[in-house]
């Protein structure tokens, strides 16, 4: 079982990946580099085309700047509804390692569930929600030059005369909205909206969300870095509370 | 007095200046060769000491390949306790002293860069400890570019371009500072300078978010 994982790793890892080259299909996807947002647009396409039975694309809002905000839901199909595992990686934007552990995770995930028994059962049971670059605005820019490669929030514009731009996405959802963790100011790191919500990418995910929640098992969002495993909720005097649970599967994790 | 270039005693006096340039600019990624001697002159001074002129190539083969034209006068004394006197001066050197650029943002590392990446962690450790209050959490986040200096006292002099992390309001703080490292004398910081957010496009000049 670990053993056909592992060598699909090192068949992708041994292929050489040209960027200038037309036809994915004739490479093998370099897994271990980082990519530019056509890249991974174009990726999700190539695992729609290649794993039809268990891949599907869905569009669930806008950026922004109107590009489509895009998710890969995997899963063997099913007459009746099923059990959801969301994942969403990218929210900030420089953290360039959880778009690549996104879709290193469906490259894992589609390659054993044919014949990894856990896999399948997983496969047969539930259905994964993936969203390799939720902030996809903000990766973009931040691919365009040195100076940008920093850049952390979204691109909407600040709502008061300045010359800084951009709204934490973490930090603005609608979740003790403005209570800990953030700054009123525009310019900062943390700033968390004019309003909760008031960013397209934070309220499309509610959105879906609130359409999936009867089904949602666990929600996971990718970032960098720390080497934590962090709990909800991201206030220091409220637990959630499935706490203890989540400390058992937390410990299963490591 | 003219010397024959290619012949030994302007070649041995060459070799002692390049002894010397090693001593001062030498490192694991910098080591000097003679590649050819130009010109040469020797006089005798005082009571028997001869100083050597020369004009000569140097060649950094240790990583670049590097060619210098250098300028070098040597002076041996009559007794042999006493050694060589070297004075050098090279075009261009300071250019290609060990550097450390951010040329690959895959965040990849060789092996042998990773005892420098080692002491910009220290290094950072002390800019930390200074600006650490309740209210931030500080980790080194990149070593942008590493310069080497030339050597102060027999101490490794290292310019570094290092970029902090702030958990708390995750702003991205640039530090250039200088340090300087000597096995048995540990790490100890000559300058540190914090370097203000470029005032262009979306960044407040001094992005001061406080909360």
């Amino acid at each position: 079982m670990a053993f056909s994982v592992i060598s699909l790793v090192l068949l992708s890892a041994a292929v050489a990946h040209d960027r200038l080259a037309d036809g994915l299909e004739q490479k093998s996807y370099n897994y271990t580099t980082y990519h530019t947002m056509d890249e991974i647009s174009d990726w999700m396409n190539q695992m729609e085309r290649e794993n039809p039975d268990v891949v599907s694309r869905m569009i669930y809002g806008q950026t922004y700047e109107k590009r489509n905000i895009t998710l890969l839901k995997i899963g063997l199909k099913s007459t009746t509804a099923k059990k959801a595992v969301w994942m969403d990686c990218g929210i900030h934007a420089r953290e360039w390692i959880a778009p690549a552990f996104c879709l290193h995770f469906v490259k894992e995930i589609l390659g054993s569930y044919k014949t990894d028994p856990n896999m399948n059962t997983l496969f047969k049971n539930l259905d994964f929600y993936i969203t390799p670059v939720l902030n996809m605005d903000g990766y973009i820019y931040s691919w365009q030059n040195s100076s940008t490669r920093l850049w952390r929030k979204s691109r909407s514009p600040c709502h008061e005369n300045s010359t800084c731009s951009g709204t934490d996405l973490n930090r603005n959802f609608y979740a003790n909205w403005g209570m800990v963790g953030i700054s009123r100011d525009c310019c900062s790191e943390v700033y968390n909206g004019a309003t909760a919500l008031s960013e397209p990418e934070a309220q499309a995910v509610t959105d879906i969300l609130g359409a999936l929640q009867n089904q949602i098992l666990c929600y996971l969002t990718i970032h960098s870095y720390g080497q934590l495993i962090l709990l909800p909720y991201g206030h220091p005097n409220i637990s959630a509370p499935n706490y203890e649970e989540l400390v058992r599967t937390q410990a299963c994790l490591m | 007095m003219e010397l024959v270039p290619i012949h030994f005693p302007a070649r041995r006096a060459a070799k002692v200046a390049l002894h010397h340039l090693n001593t001062l600019h030498g490192s694991p990624f910098n080591v000097f060769g003679l590649q050819e001697v130009h010109k040469a002159t020797m006089e005798e001074i005082d009571s028997g000491r001869r100083k050597y002129s020369l004009d000569l190539s140097v060649i950094e083969w240790a990583s670049s390949n590097s060619v210098f034209r250098c300028l070098a006068l040597v002076t041996f004394s009559l007794d042999l306790k006493t050694p060589p006197d070297v004075q050098i001066d090279c075009a261009e050197l300071q250019q290609t002293m060990l550097s450390l650029q951010k040329d690959e943002d895959q965040g990849n590392m060789s092996e042998e860069m990773k005892p420098f990446w080692h002491l910009a962690a220290v290094a950072s450790s002390f800019i930390m400890l200074k600006e650490s209050s309740e209210n931030t959490e500080f980790n080194m986040a990149q070593v942008a570019s590493l310069n080497q200096q030339e050597s102060r006292e027999k101490k490794l002099m290292l310019k570094y371009h290092i970029l902090l992390h702030d958990f708390v309001s995750q702003e991205i703080l640039h530090w250039q500072l200088l340090c300087s490292w000597a096995p048995g004398q540990g790490v100890e910081i000559l300058e540190a300078q914090f370097v203000p957010k470029c005032p262009h496009t979306n960044e407040s000049a001094d992005n001061t978010a406080a909360d």
